[in-house]
């Protein structure tokens, strides 16, 4: 019975040079953004719905280019649309998704007060209960 | 899901594969295809433009649901997002080893693709492909593997695989797609679905099967 066919040289080569450190580095720029106690305790109960804290800031980036995109307002106009932060740094990995609509809507250069406010209105509407 | 197409050799359909998968997909949920392809043509087919940078993620003209990013230097997919934006992943790489072996490697992949042609070539390149998929699968990866025959038939196909003593688990050949000199190439160069093309209706039904599956 013939030998079957055994893979080449280059598998092995290949198989060899496995990148041996993760890639932990982000792919698009962090953005840092201080918070207050008060934010961060939102974001830590809006977490515990299961999402983790990457996912949730990007959320409420999103969800805040939404609803000023509804109320048809500039930005700055919105009630309770930041003018000062926090003393709380955290640093927010953009997904790509957060990345295309930023610059669809041309606020890349308000990625820091997006969080902010994001998170008020996305808290606002989730835990109002009444 | 989670679904690559490789193969470590260029001109079987890694592209064409990966575009029309991702179209199919796209018409049930979100998608995001990541083309990490040196020439950019998943890009293209879906922008018709070529990309501005980079990483740069762009919503593809006339598919709402369907997001394209240039990722050449191969960024692990959770670098770039977060799984759960998402319902479906679709991956095309460059060919050789090394890329298919990181892209692996570095995703939790649940479906890989390989399609192949009637070349010689690619037959005969078919088990260093395998063998690398079956290596990995000994690692920390269990996905399933498809050989998708684009022109090749299924007997040949077999008859190969017959000879090849390395194969990762769980591997299937799905059903063949007659070899469309013309409409291939034209599909992917236009940005048209290539069963769009007369004669061509039945490769929708196939590649349907083959990610239901």
């Amino acid at each position: 019975m013939p030998r079957k066919k055994q893979p080449s040289i280059a598998v092995k080569r290949a198989l060899e040079q496995i990148p041996k450190t993760e890639d932990t580095q982000s792919a698009y720029q962090p953005i840092p953004v201080n918070l207050t106690q008060v934010q961060l305790d939102k974001l830590k109960e809006i977490k515990m719905l299961g999402m983790n804290e990457r996912f949730a800031l990007n959320l409420a980036i999103r969800y805040a280019i939404t609803y000023a995109n509804k109320k048809k307002q500039p930005m700055e106009k919105l009630k309770g649309f930041p003018k000062k932060f926090g003393n709380k740094p955290i640093a927010l990995e953009p997904t790509a998704d957060t990345i295309m609509i930023l610059n669809e809507n041309d606020l890349m250069d308000k990625a820091k007060e997006l969080v902010v406010f994001g998170l008020k209105v996305f808290h606002e509407r989730l835990f109002n209960i009444r | 899901m989670i679904i690559l197409s490789a193969f470590n050799k260029g001109g079987v359909g890694k592209t064409t594969l990966a575009v029309h998968v991702a179209g199919l997909l796209a018409e049930q949920g979100r998608v995001l295809l990541i083309d990490c392809v040196d020439q950019y043509d998943a890009f293209s087919f879906y922008c018709h433009s070529v990309p501005k940078n980079v990483l740069e993620p762009q919503r593809a003209e006339e598919h709402e649901q369907l997001t394209v990013i240039w990722n050449p230097e191969q960024k692990r997919i959770t670098r770039l997002v977060e799984v759960n934006e998402y319902e479906h992943i679709v991956l095309d790489i460059n060919s050789p080893n090394q890329d298919t072996v990181k892209a692996i490697l570095e995703n939790e992949l649940d479906m890989i693709l390989l399609p192949i042609n009637d070349q010689a070539l690619a037959l005969d390149k078919l088990s260093d492909t395998l063998a690398i998929v079956a290596a990995m699968q000994k690692t920390n990866y269990h996905s399933k593997a498809r050989i998708v025959p684009l022109g090749a038939t299924k007997a040949r196909i077999e008859e190969c695989l017959m000879q090849i003593e390395v194969k990762p688990k769980d591997l299937q050949i799905t059903k063949r797609i007659k070899k469309h000199p013309k409409e291939f190439p034209d599909a992917l160069r236009t940005g048209q679905f290539v069963w769009n093309y007369e004669g061509c209706e039945y490769i929708r039904d196939i590649l349907q099967e083959t990610i239901n599956g």
